[in-house]
């Protein structure tokens, strides 16, 4: 079913909108939260808060993009799950590499707060990453959004994961610069 | 705790990064070159070769050879559309020698730039130098490829701009895709505008345009027939339509060059083309 009809049924308060978003995306959906909880059961229970929440998002809501717009949910709703259980550590599996290869674009000081400045910075880093090239950039988003390991992006993209590794790392600190010159600091 | 806060502001960026990280992924991207001898390709060429050469042939021996129309030295489709829109729009500056006929032979050809360059290469005339006066219906077209410092020359410094639109001296502007180029990219125009949508991610994407991302000009005189015409679109007319999926009242226009391209136009206020009009430009055939 295409995703605008989907949306459709979400605004009619009809309840096959779940169960077409879960035909559909639901197993992309469980395999973003794995990546981050590292528990397959965890990663379905917390698809499923996702799916409530989405179910309470639209409407209003109206995603032009729906995997993009769900998967967002099932991001925040999996690194909450993650805070409650881990209780402050980082957690374990790609969720700790991805945080910790984050840390390159943290300073020693500054904070973030404020949702406006949060939205500033989220434009920021778009800004940022339509400025890369088209395989830094994926190579970013697959990493950092998507949680995807170096090897399956390098897998994905038919190159090594050193090259990959590369890519990232550079890629990291032209966005701590961006973000340095454009007066944010993490 | 502060890489896990930039964790969740990545989680918030743009779908459209989200979407095309995931896209192409039969690509790789690095090219590996075939080590088999190209013979298909080659074939290829050379048929078309020969299909051009037999093209050239007939024109010229057939019908009799390439010969000008009696008043147009300027036998582009950009002049032509745009003079048109100009007369009916504004009514202040036209180009004069653009012959109807030129009109009519050229109508379904695209309006990119390159079919303003052919044409005057073609005639060996200076298309720049016929044209009387710079007005912006007149010459909407004019910027596109051209580098910022040929914009100034022709029309002035800039007054004003933002973003991706800038204003001239003489009352021109252009829309130029800004991202990392900085200020000496070549202007786009819509056709690359929407190659560049279309080609950011190759997955379904939507994306809005604003009108006066395709057009700069005044737009409360054209009509839909003239304002597509110009932004080298096609325009369908669906009636106004509103969307409950999008909210928004719409028209819709097709691209001439890319099939299953629809352009909505997502309007203010029904009827009514304006500079915040803009378009959901929707490509289905990923």
């Amino acid at each position: 079913m295409e995703d605008n009809l989907i949306v459709q049924l979400f605004h009619e308060r009809n309840e096959t909108a779940l169960s077409e978003l879960s035909r559909k995306y639901g197993r992309h959906f469980v395999a973003i939260a794995e990546r981050i909880l590292c528990n397959h059961e965890d990663a379905k229970d917390c698809v499923n808060d996702a799916y409530l929440k989405t179910w309470n998002s639209i409407p209003p809501a109206r995603p032009n993009v729906l995997k993009a717009f769900v998967g967002k949910i099932v991001k925040c709703v999996a690194v909450s799950m993650l805070r409650m259980s881990t209780a402050g550590k980082r957690g374990s599996g790609e969720i700790a590499l991805v945080l910790d290869e984050l840390g390159d674009c943290v300073s020693d000081g500054g904070s973030v707060e404020g949702e406006f400045e949060n939205k500033q910075m989220v434009a920021e880093i778009n800004k940022f990453l339509w400025k890369c090239s088209e395989f830094s950039r994926r190579v970013f988003v697959l990493r950092y959004w998507h949680c995807e390991s170096v090897s399956e992006i390098a897998k994905r993209f038919g190159t090594t994961e050193n090259k990959i590794s590369v890519s990232l790392h550079r890629t990291r600190q032209r966005l701590k610069e961006h973000l340095a010159k454009e007066g944010y600091t993490l | 705790m502060r890489a896990e806060k930039l964790f969740l502001l990545i989680n918030e960026i743009d779908d459209r990064l989200i979407m095309e990280a995931e896209g192409n992924d039969e690509q790789p991207v690095e090219v590996v070159f075939e080590k088999r001898f190209p013979i298909k390709e080659i074939l290829a060429l050379a048929a078309c070769a020969a299909a051009l050469v037999i093209c050239v042939y007939a024109i010229i021996h057939v019908r009799g050879g390439i010969t000008p129309p009696p008043n147009s030295r300027n036998n582009s489709t950009v002049n032509s559309s745009v003079v048109s829109t100009d007369e009916n729009s504004t009514g202040s500056v036209s180009i004069s020698d653009s012959s109807s006929e030129t009109s009519d032979t050229s109508e379904t050809s695209d309006s990119s730039s390159e079919t303003s360059e052919t044409s005057e290469t073609s005639d060996g005339s200076d298309i720049e130098s016929n044209i009387p006066a710079v007005s912006i219906n007149s010459e909407v077209l004019w910027g596109m490829g051209k580098t910022f410092d040929e914009v100034t020359e022709r029309y002035g410094e800039v007054t004003s701009g933002n973003f991706n639109t800038y204003f001239f001296e003489g009352g021109y502007g252009r829309y130029v895709w800004d991202y990392g180029g900085g200020i000496d990219n070549s202007f786009a125009d819509v056709n690359e505008n929407i190659e560049y949508i279309k080609t950011r991610g190759g997955v379904v994407m939507m994306d809005n345009i604003k009108a006066n991302e395709l057009l700069i000009g005044e737009f409360t005189t054209l009509d839909y027939d003239q304002f597509a015409d110009i932004c080298g679109i096609t325009y369908t007319d669906i009636g106004e339509e509103f969307s409950g999926m999008y909210d928004v009242w719409s028209r819709s226009f097709t691209h001439p060059f890319y099939e299953n391209m629809t352009l909505y136009m997502r309007m203010e206020e029904p009827g009514v083309i304006d500079e915040t009009t803009t378009f959901m430009v929707r490509s289905d055939d990923f």
